[in-house]
């Protein structure tokens, strides 16, 4: 499951691991979760809509969040994202087998 | 659970939609509140957070992809208009339907009374594990004496019950006869059978119950059991007839029991009466059959059935019964003991001539949906050549041929369906029909659909899809986009009016006049090569 064409150069299914990180502190709608990734990564990771939503609708569509309309900060019908019990799994699973692979790609330029 | 979110999802998939609009409206929105923190004027954060976003549309269908495989979409789409295309040609759908119809329905007739005929086992209990057991000695069908074919002696059955461990228990099928039931003027079909086959067949009773081998033996008085139909026919259906006397060829019996409705005999034909071997050389002790092989139990033969013991394969129980046989016959070649198991349905048995009587009749069969076939695909051919502008239209607004090639297959699939499910309707119908008008009286056929005539009306539909799809959907969209815009006439305000000095048999007119006339004159058209405009309609 590659990622559609924003940010081109991430590594294939990292957006559905940084967006399920982005709500273990609690539920957020989609802009917000792209503000969360922006700030929290200084600017370096600017997800656009284009591959957002369609992730979001992927981890929708495997029980890893669920979604509930609610009012946003200004009093707008936002539609908000929890983190469900098996996504705080795959969190789990995917941060392990994510940092192998970048170690192993660490390694890789070290050494090789 | 995937796969039920998923169904969930296409269930709802406005709501879906209007959510991913919404949501993804909110998103803009708070972009543009976040360009105006920054200092841009309300109408510049507007359409600067446009441009941020991009293309809505495409960021909402991406989305929604994820729940809804486009394809699936589009071939929904696909079937709808075809369902809408049908049911505004009504002429033409209904003859295709009418024609298609008959020619699966017959083909699953066909083949639901082939499979009737040849894979039903015997309506008994637990069925798989009963075998026919045959005697491939050539020495003992030498001598046989108008008996069952390829069977046993009854001494021979007597040695093998006393010592096989693989059959549980013996059937003597004995022999088939006719004789008069009271004073009733058509002759009754009667079965003299051994004592074991009500109980090791497991026959299903349902009045009173079958004989026993108690019932069987040499002085016990005379029974009978009836079968449902004659049982109705006779007595009317009366249950108190069990326990009392009736008379068969002047001879009076007892009857005991009735069997249901499901139960007319083992073999093709319906029996009406059993009886028990004994009662063979009551009614006809001057009998050949009756005389050799009930009278001298070393002569061979009747045929022979068993029911395998628990855990036991037909192919132990052929080994074990092999070595039994060459014990019985010591002086005998090893190659005149042989002997063979199989199962109770007629395409186990090696004597069933099957291809001489169905082969026809599927050639036949097929024959008619090929006509079918061919009538509706030149139908079909006709009604796109009807549609050219349509498709024409289509090919130039950039729709690939294959595409449109599907959207008309999905025409024909949509055809073929509603007619293979009338055509299977019929098929329910007309066996049932046929056998209760001309054979009720003695076959013992029981046809009824099940999962192997489903599969064969599915795959005879995909052959009549093949047949009568593929040719009009290659062929009408064979046409170049330049030509069947140009065909265009101009009161259809979208082609380049014809030359005015066209000849007046080469009218282009006349093919738009109405569908009747288009039909008429594309008909032969499609094989004539497209180049001069002026020819063409000759």
């Amino acid at each position: 499951m590659g990622l559609t064409n924003e940010p081109p150069d991430l590594l294939p299914g990292t957006l559905d691991l940084l967006i399920l990180r982005s709500l273990v502190r609690g539920p957020l709608h989609g802009y917000a979760i792209t503000e969360r990734l922006k700030t929290v990564s200084q600017d370096v990771l600017q997800v656009g809509e284009s591959s957002l939503y369609p992730a979001l609708q992927r981890l929708l569509l495997n029980g890893w969040v669920k979604a509930e309309w609610g009012a946003s900060e200004n009093n707008r019908r936002a539609r908000y994202y929890t983190l469900t019990a098996a996504g705080r799994k795959r969190l789990d699973a995917e941060r392990d087998e994510f940092e192998r692979l970048v170690g192993a790609i660490q390694r890789v330029l070290r050494l090789a | 659970m995937k796969l039920l979110r998923r169904a969930l999802g296409w269930i709802r998939r406005r709501r879906l939609d209007a959510d991913l609009a919404e949501e993804l409206e909110f998103h803009r929105s708070a972009a543009q509140a976040a360009l105006e923190r920054d200092g841009l004027s309300a109408d510049d954060a507007r359409a600067a957070s446009r441009r941020a976003l991009g293309n809505l549309t495409l960021a909402r269908e991406d989305a929604r992809a994820v729940w809804i495989a486009p394809w699936i979409e589009s071939v929904w789409q696909d079937a709808r208009y075809a369902a809408r295309t049908l049911r505004r040609e009504r002429g033409s759908t209904l003859v295709a339907l009418g024609a298609l119809m008959v020619a699966i329905g017959l083909n699953t007739a066909v083949f639901s009374v082939f499979n009737a005929f040849v894979f039903r086992p015997w309506p008994v209990r637990d069925a798989n594990r009963v075998v026919n057991v045959y005697n491939l000695s050539r020495l003992d069908l030498r001598k046989r004496a108008g008996g069952g074919p390829q069977g046993f002696s009854l001494a021979e059955v007597e040695y093998l019950g006393a010592h096989a461990r693989t059959i549980s228990d013996f059937v003597v099928l004995g022999r088939a006869g006719s004789g008069r039931l009271d004073d009733r003027d058509d002759e009754a079909r009667l079965a003299c059978v051994g004592g074991t086959y009500f109980t090791a067949l497991g026959v299903p009773i349902a009045y009173g119950r079958g004989f026993d081998a108690g019932d069987a033996g040499p002085d016990a008085p005379p029974v009978v059991v009836l079968s449902d139909p004659c049982w109705r026919l006779a007595f009317g259906g009366d249950p108190s007839i069990v326990g009392t006397t009736i008379r068969l060829d002047g001879l009076p019996f007892t009857v005991i029991g009735i069997t249901t409705p499901a139960f007319v005999g083992t073999g093709m034909g319906r029996m009406d009466v059993w009886l028990p071997l004994t009662a063979a050389r009551l009614l006809r002790p001057t009998d050949p059959w009756v005389r050799n092989v009930l009278g001298k139990p070393d002569n061979c033969c009747t045929p022979l059935a068993g029911r395998l013991a628990p855990g036991v394969t037909p192919e132990q129980a052929q080994a074990e019964l092999l070595v039994l046989r060459r014990q019985f016959h010591p002086d005998r070649a090893p190659e005149e003991a042989a002997v063979d198991l199989r199962g109770t349905t007629l395409a186990a048995d090696p004597r069933a001539n099957l291809s001489s009587l169905f082969v026809p009749l599927f050639t036949g069969a097929a024959l008619v949906l090929v006509i079918a076939c061919a009538n509706v695909a030149h139908l079909l051919l006709a009604r796109g050549l009807a549609r050219r502008r349509e498709i024409g239209v289509r090919l130039s607004l950039g729709a690939g041929r294959g595409r449109i090639v599907r959207q008309l297959l999905t025409e024909t699939l949509v055809l073929v369906t509603a007619a293979g499910a009338l055509g299977v309707a019929i098929a329910a119908w007309l066996p049932l029909q046929v056998i209760e008008r001309w054979a009720a009286g003695w076959t013992a056929l029981r046809v009824a659909p099940d999962a192997r005539v489903a599969a064969f009306a599915i795959a005879a539909g995909a052959c009549a899809w093949a047949l009568c799809g593929l040719v009009p959907a290659l062929q009408t969209t064979r046409s170049s986009v330049v030509d069947a815009v140009r065909d265009t006439p101009p009161r259809d305000g979208l082609g380049v009016p014809p030359p005015r000095r066209a000849s007046r048999r080469a009218r282009p007119d006349r093919r738009w006049s109405g569908p009747r006339s288009g039909v008429t004159c594309s008909a032969s058209a499609p094989w004539i090569p497209s180049r001069t405009s002026k020819r063409r309609w000759c």
